[in-house]
């Protein structure tokens, strides 16, 4: 039996070897190497660079050898400064210190970290400053005697430069504590340590000053670069082109020959006999419901001419709610009756499974319809319904490839339905082989599609309108492209 | 002021919102992209449960047990999904999951396989000879027409094919050659007919903005 890895995580046991558990993804391997500060990532120990990020992950300065380090010590010891206490005069180890704490109390102000404290203000620093190891380029500390002779207001203007303005926001509030709690607690320094608190009073001041004086404001906002101008200049093209047909009332029109697929489409309907049983899908949703609710009025008031029997349902959850709104566009307007010449029957839920249910009949025995919640055996429409094979023609309306392949490969090549399809511009050349192979007899495509329908019954609606704005709009790109592709290549660099 | 009114000025604040993302991403279109996805959601949810849940679900078993005891098994396989909540427990689940992958696998390849694939490879396999396929001009179209099917099915195939090997012959680059050109043809197309189809989404709500709120187009 093979050995199991247990997840850290949740206790899952996963097969050895495996780096992730099975169960919650969790990391299962151990996780070795140097870690890298920026991303986390752990890499091989020989790695300078992170594979993952690309952080250096070693210092640009290696922490020096022994090999290295002995000449630097010996140069510094050939030299001395008053840096090096065992260098220099000798003295005892105490009085060193002291000398030394004096001095940077008296003439250095101390450390940032000390003054911005929450609560207690540490002491001062009394041990030697440390000297840089060797190997490492730093500047060398000035000794108490050189000190003397920088002037405190020197040091602080560069300070003040390096705090920005702002961060009094980021700085915690101070605490109002009683003046005699605070002295009890704190009781108030003296001698070395009075001095230390007397600059630190002078940087607190100053801090104080720094991060309470007025914000800069801000600068105005930069100019736009001309690839945002040229972003408008092609919004403004495509609005135009769109617009202005739009607005002429379809004198731009550019005319619309009809497809084979249109045709057939439309020979296919006109060929139904009155009191014929056809079952329409609306599969689509809002995002393509500009193409497909025009090819939806158009089919539906030419079913409604050729007194056919409508029966809707719809793959998406979002198509009953469209379907209705042809519905009530077209076959309810021209005083068709709900239940007797038309239903929605809503949603058909588990796509493969739920379209064969449908074809089988027991879609039917369950299904309340979409405006009034009532079973469909309550409506006149259902006598003469009870599963696919009494429907005469199936109308396919999808918004994308998928829903038009799950109908003829679940309904129309296992059962042999007579079917046609009108689909997205996008679905478009998925759907073209079907109408090829016969699978469906007829095809019907994005906007154009519904205006050529238009045009066939003699029926014009928006559908007829909006593709001469189309075609405008279509001719703008074209043309917006081939500028584009003739800037960029006089713009190009030779090489 | 009628519901349709309010709706369609709703509707019209909202297009506008969504518009303003071409001036920079701002507060308003994120306001409008939240209420589409909220929306969405919620709606899909009620009409899950009314038209599928209540009607087919719950009101069958409430009514008559007995006769529809054959929809407990949906109903126990639903609440299993439950499971998956928990972190130790979620293996339970995966009983459903097992059932809803194993289903819609062999009904989505036997379909695929039978409906899609082979008929589609049958339609490739066509006449070539202009005089089988119509008189004159027609006859010479529907050859040609013919001859680029066959040509870019097997080009394509063969491009999928050869970009296995590295080193090719000179009758295999030409293939190769074709094969990618007509890949790319059709990509082309695709990215085309998508074009389109976004086209035909800001036109239709150009015309929503300029007929059905503001009234300019009759």
């Amino acid at each position: 039996m093979p050995s199991t890895i247990w997840c850290p995580v949740c206790g899952t046991a996963n097969r050895e070897g495996s780096k992730f558990c099975n169960n919650c993804g969790a990391r299962l391997e151990a996780e070795e190497g140097v870690r890298c500060p920026m991303c986390g990532h752990f890499n091989p120990p020989e790695l300078e660079i992170c594979s993952n990020c690309g952080a250096r992950l070693k210092p640009l300065v290696a922490p020096s050898g022994e090999e290295e380090t002995s000449e630097p010590i010996a140069e510094s010891t050939s030299e001395p400064t008053g840096h090096e206490p065992e260098l220099a005069e000798p003295i005892g180890e105490e009085k060193a210190q002291e000398e030394v704490a004096q001095s940077i109390t008296a003439q250095q102000p101390p450390s940032e970290e000390y003054w911005i404290g929450e609560e207690e203000e540490p002491p001062p620093d009394l041990t030697p400053p440390e000297f840089a190891g060797p190997g490492e380029e730093v500047s060398p500390e000035p000794s108490p005697e050189e000190l003397d002779f920088l002037p405190v207001e020197e040091v602080l203007p560069e300070e003040k430069e390096e705090i920005p303005a702002g961060m009094e926001e980021e700085m915690p509030a101070a605490e109002e504590v009683p003046a005699g709690v605070a002295e009890a607690v704190y009781p108030p320094p003296s001698g070395l340590l009075a001095t230390a608190a007397a600059a630190g009073s002078e940087q607190a001041a100053l801090f104080h000053k720094i991060v309470t004086q007025a914000r800069p404001t801000p600068k105005a906002l930069p100019r736009p670069t001309p690839a945002r101008r040229t972003e408008w200049i092609i919004y403004l093209a495509v609005a135009v082109a769109i617009i202005v047909p739009l607005l002429s009332g379809g004198s731009l029109d550019t005319g619309t020959s009809i497809s084979p697929g249109a045709r057939s489409f439309y020979d296919a309907l006109n060929a139904l006999p009155a009191g014929s049983k056809v079952l329409i899908a609306h599969d689509y949703d809002p995002t393509v419901a500009a193409e497909m609710l025009p090819q939806a009025r158009a089919i539906l008031r030419h079913l409604g001419a050729q007194g056919a029997k409508v029966l809707s349902v719809s793959l998406t959850p979002q198509g009953p709610a469209l379907a209705q709104q042809a519905l009530q566009d077209t076959l309810a307007v021209e005083g068709y009756s709900y239940g007797v010449d038309y239903l929605n029957l809503g949603y058909v839920a588990g796509g493969e499974a739920g379209l064969r249910a449908l074809a089988r009949g027991s879609f039917f025995a369950l299904s309340r319809d979409y405006l009034e919640g009532k079973g469909f055996a309550w409506y006149a429409i259902s006598q003469g319904f009870s599963s696919l094979q009494n429907v005469d023609l199936i109308v396919v309306l999808a918004g994308s490839q998928d829903n038009l392949r799950l109908w003829v490969e679940q309904i129309q090549t296992p059962f042999q339905k007579r079917m046609v399809a009108g689909v997205s511009a996008q679905a478009d050349p998925a759907a073209r082989p079907y109408l090829r192979s016969r699978q469906i007899v007829g095809l019907l495509s994005g906007l154009v599609g519904a205006a050529e329908y238009e045009r066939i019954t003699g029926l014009p609606g928006r559908a007829s309108l909006g593709v001469a704005a189309q075609s405008w709009g279509q001719a703008a790109l074209v043309l917006l492209i081939i500028l584009g592709n003739f800037a960029y290549f006089l713009g190009r660099k030779p090489r | 002021m009628t519901p349709e009114v309010v709706g369609t000025w709703a509707a019209a604040i909202l297009t506008l919102m969504v518009f303003s993302f071409l001036l920079s991403d701002n507060p308003l279109f994120r306001l409008a992209e939240h209420l589409l996805v909220g929306t969405t959601l919620a709606y899909a949810t009620v009409v899950a449960v009314q038209q599928v849940l209540l009607p087919r679900l719950v009101t069958p078993l409430a009514q008559a047990p007995q006769a529809n005891w054959h929809l407990f098994v949906p109903l126990g396989l639903g609440l299993l999904l439950f499971f998956k909540v928990s972190r130790s427990l979620s293996w339970v689940g995966n009983v459903s999951l097992a059932f809803l992958f194993g289903v819609g696998a062999a009904l989505a390849i036997g379909g695929g396989l039978s409906s899609s694939l082979l008929p589609q490879v049958r339609d490739t396999i066509v006449s070539l000879s202009p005089a089988d396929l119509g008189p004159g001009t027609s006859g010479l179209t529907s050859a040609l027409d013919n001859l680029l099917l066959v040509v870019g099915t097997l080009g394509t195939l063969a491009y999928f094919n050869f970009t296995a090997r590295s080193r090719k012959s000179m009758p295999q680059q030409i293939v190769f050659g074709l094969g990618r050109g007509f890949i790319m043809i059709t990509l082309g197309a695709l990215f085309a007919n998508l074009a389109i189809s976004r086209l035909s989404l800001l036109l239709e709500r150009l015309q929503f903005l300029l007929g059905d709120w503001l009234g300019l187009i009759s």
